[in-house]
C-alpha cells in the first residue's frame, strides 16, 4: 500500500509545478516526466525480467521520427503520439521475439545495434526523416511561452500517469508474476508453464510503447529533432542509471530515480560545468559499488541488521 | 491404456548419442524406477520428454497424442511436472510464492491472490508450512527438495519426473518424501523417478527401468532387475560379474 501513497505523492507533486509559472522550472519538471517515463519503461524489461535492454533510445528515436513526420504532414499531437506508441509497441514486439533469445551481455549488445542501425536509417532516408540536415517540427498553434511550456509538461505529465499505472499494474499482475519466475530461473519457470517468450516479448512491447510516445512529445516539444539527437546512447544509459538508483525491479524507485537524477544533474552542471560529466560519472560509480540495490535497499538492510 | 509412449526416441549431442533408440510406455498409477550409471541418459530422456531438448529422431506421445519436441510450458499445460536435479527455486521468492507460481501459470482461471491461497494446503502436505514466508535462497538443500516436490504436486499433473529428490538428504527425510511419493501414485499419477539410492527404488517402485549409455538395458520388477546380469555389469563392472559367476551365485 506504501508504494501507493508514494507514487500518487510524487505525481500530484509534479503536476503542481506549472502554478509557480516560472518555465524554467517546468522545462526541469518536463524533462523529469520523460525520464521518468523512460525509466519506469525499462524496469519492465531490465528490472522484472532481468533482460538488461540498451535499447531505449531506439524507441525514443523512433517514436520522435514517427511523431514528427506525422506532424509535417499536419497531424494532431496526441493523435501522432498515439501512433508513434503504437509503431514502438509493434517494432519491440517483432525485435523482442527475435533478440530475446539472448541472455545478458549478448542481449544487451544486440539491443545497443538496434540503436545504432535504426540511427543509420534516420541518417540514410533522407527523403523521409531530412536526414543529417535533420527535421523541422512545425509549431501546431500561436501559444505564448508559458501556455506552450505548460502544454508540453502536462503532455508528458499525461504520459508518464498512464507509465505509471501500466507498470504498478504490470507488477501485481500475472505478468508480473511470470517476468519475476523468468528473471530468477527461466528454464524453472517454463517447467511450471510459463510461457517465457511470450511475456518476455511482451514486457519488451511494453517497455517500448510509453518511451515511444515520449519520443513523439519531444519531437514537437523542441520543435527539431536529427538523427545524434534521439538516437543518442546516453538516452539509453540515463534510464538504467535511474531504475538503478531507485532499485532495480520497482517501478515506483524508477521514478524517484529520474527525479533525483535530473536534480542531482542540474545543480552538478549549474555549479561544476567543468567537471560535471566526471562528477556525474563518479557518483555513477560510487552507487553501483556501494548500493547496488538502489537506496530503496536501505531500509531493507536496516530491517535484516535488527532481528 | 499406456499414458505416456516412447517410441525410438534417440538424442545425440554431436558424436556422443546420450539417448539411443529408447522404446517404452508408462502405465498411470504406477511408480517407475529410472536408474543407470552416471551419465547413462536418465536425465537426458526426461529432457526429451518433457521438451527441453528436442530428439534427434523418435517420437513421444502423451495420451495417445504426439507430443514430440513441444515446448516445456506446454508440456506443463499437458499434465507433465518434474523436478530437476539441480533445484530451481525462484530463489528471492517466498516459499508460497514458488509453489502460487507453479499453480498460476500450469492451471486456467487462477489469479496471483487465489493461487497464493491455494498454495498453502501444498506447502502443509510436504510439511514446508514453518518455511512459508521464507525465501528459497534461505532453504536448506532439503527444504529445497521439498519445495521442487511442492511446486511438482501443486500442478495437479498426470505424470512427474522427480529427478533425484532424495539425493543428499537424511534418512528420515528420505522416508518422508518415500510416503509422499506413495501417496501420490495412490492418487493416480505416475511418477518417474530417477534415483540412485536403492533402497529407495527398492521399496517404492512396482517397476524399474535401467539405462546405461543412452540405451535401454533392463526392465522388470525390482527383484528381477537387482539380478539381472546385464544391470550388475553395468554397475560394477565384467570382472565382477566374471568373478561372482566363477564362484556361484550366492
Amino acid at each position: 500500500m506504501n508504494k501507493y501513497i508514494v507514487i500518487a505523492v510524487i505525481l500530484v507533486g509534479l503536476g503542481l509545478t506549472p502554478l509557480a509559472g516560472d518555465t524554467y522550472l517546468m522545462r526541469m519538471a518536463t524533462l523529469a516526466c520523460m525520464y521518468a517515463v523512460m525509466a519506469a519503461s525499462w524496469n519492465l524489461i531490465g528490472g522484472l525480467a532481468g533482460y538488461p535492454s540498451f535499447g531505449t533510445a531506439a524507441f525514443f528515436g523512433l517514436g520522435a521520427y514517427t511523431s514528427g513526420i506525422l506532424a509535417t504532414f499536419g497531424v494532431a499531437l496526441p493523435v501522432s503520439v498515439a501512433i508513434a506508441g503504437l509503431v514502438s509497441f509493434v517494432f519491440a514486439s517483432m525485435v523482442g521475439f527475435i533478440l530475446l533469445r539472448l541472455k545478458g551481455h549478448y542481449f544487451a549488445i544486440a539491443t545497443l545495434a538496434t540503436v545504432e542501425l535504426l540511427r543509420e536509417i534516420a541518417n540514410s532516408a533522407t527523403n523521409l526523416t531530412g536526414g543529417g540536415m535533420g527535421l523541422n517540427i512545425p509549431r501546431h498553434a500561436d501559444l505564448d511561452i508559458v501556455a506552450e511550456a505548460s502544454v508540453f509538461f502536462f503532455a508528458m505529465w499525461i504520459l508518464l500517469v498512464l507509465t505509471a499505472l501500466a507498470c504498478l499494474y504490470v507488477e501485481r499482475s500475472k505478468v508480473g508474476f511470470a517476468l519475476g519466475c523468468i528473471k530468477q530461473a527461466e528454464g524453472g519457470a517454463e517447467m511450471i508453464g510459463v510461457n517465457s517468450t511470450f511475456y518476455k516479448t511482451l514486457a519488451f512491447a511494453l517497455s517500448g510503447v510509453f518511451v515511444g510516445m515520449a519520443g513523439g512529445v519531444y519531437a514537437s516539444w523542441v520543435h527539431y529533432i536529427e538523427p545524434g539527437d534521439v538516437f543518442d546512447i546516453l538516452l539509453t544509459v540515463k534510464p538504467v542509471v535511474m531504475a538503478l538508483i531507485g532499485g532495480l525491479g520497482s517501478s515506483v524507485g524508477a521514478i524517484v530515480g529520474a527525479i533525483v537524477y535530473i536534480a542531482a544533474e542540474e545543480v552538478i552542471w549549474r555549479n561544476y560545468l567543468d567537471f560535471s560529466s566526471g562528477i556525474i560519472g563518479l557518483t555513477i560509480v560510487g552507487l553501483v559499488l556501494f548500493l547496488p540495490r538502489g537506496f530503496g535497499s536501505l531500509r531493507l538492510r536496516r530491517k535484516v541488521a535488527t532481528p | 491404456m499406456s499414458m505416456l509412449e516412447l517410441r525410438s526416441l534417440t538424442h545425440r549431442f554431436g558424436g556422443l548419442t546420450a539417448v539411443d533408440n529408447v522404446t517404452t510406455t508408462f502405465e498411470a498409477g504406477r511408480i517407475v524406477g529410472l536408474i543407470g550409471p552416471n551419465g547413462a541418459g536418465k536425465t537426458t530422456l526426461v529432457n526429451l520428454i518433457t521438451g527441453v531438448i528436442r530428439p534427434s529422431s523418435g517420437e513421444v506421445s502423451f495420451n495417445g497424442r504426439t507430443v514430440t519436441g513441444l515446448k516445456p510450458y506446454h508440456a506443463a499445460h499437458l499434465g507433465m511436472a518434474r523436478t530437476f536435479q539441480i533445484v530451481q527455486p525462484f530463489s528471492e521468492m517466498d516459499v508460497v510464492d514458488n509453489v502460487a507460481a507453479a499453480i498460476l501459470f500450469s492451471q486456467p482461471d487462477h489469479s496471483p491472490a487465489s493461487a497464493r491461497s491455494a498454495a498453502r494446503p501444498v506447502i502443509e502436505r510436504v510439511g514446508l508450512t514453518p518455511y512459508a514466508t521464507k525465501p528459497a535462497a534461505a532453504l536448506t538443500l532439503a527444504m529445497r527438495k521439498r519445495l521442487e516436490l511442492a511446486k511438482a504436486i501443486a500442478m495437479q499433473p498426470k505424470i512427474v519426473f522427480l529427478d533425484e529428490v532424495n539425493a543428499g538428504l537424511n534418512s528420515a527425510e528420505v522416508d518422508h518424501a518415500s510416503r509422499l511419493i506413495r501417496e501420490l501414485a495412490d492418487e493416480g499419477i505416475t511418477i518417474v523417478l530417477i534415483e540412485h539410492l536403492m533402497k529407495v527404488v527398492m521399496s517404492v517402485c512396482s517397476r524399474v527401468i535401467v539405462l546405461q549409455q543412452g540405451r535401454l538395458i533392463a526392465d522388470g520388477s525390482p527383484q528381477d532387475i537387482s539380478h539381472d546380469p546385464a544391470v550388475i555389469e553395468a554397475y560394477l563392472g565384467k570382472k565382477y560379474l566374471d568373478k561372482r559367476q566363477g564362484h556361484g551365485d550366492r
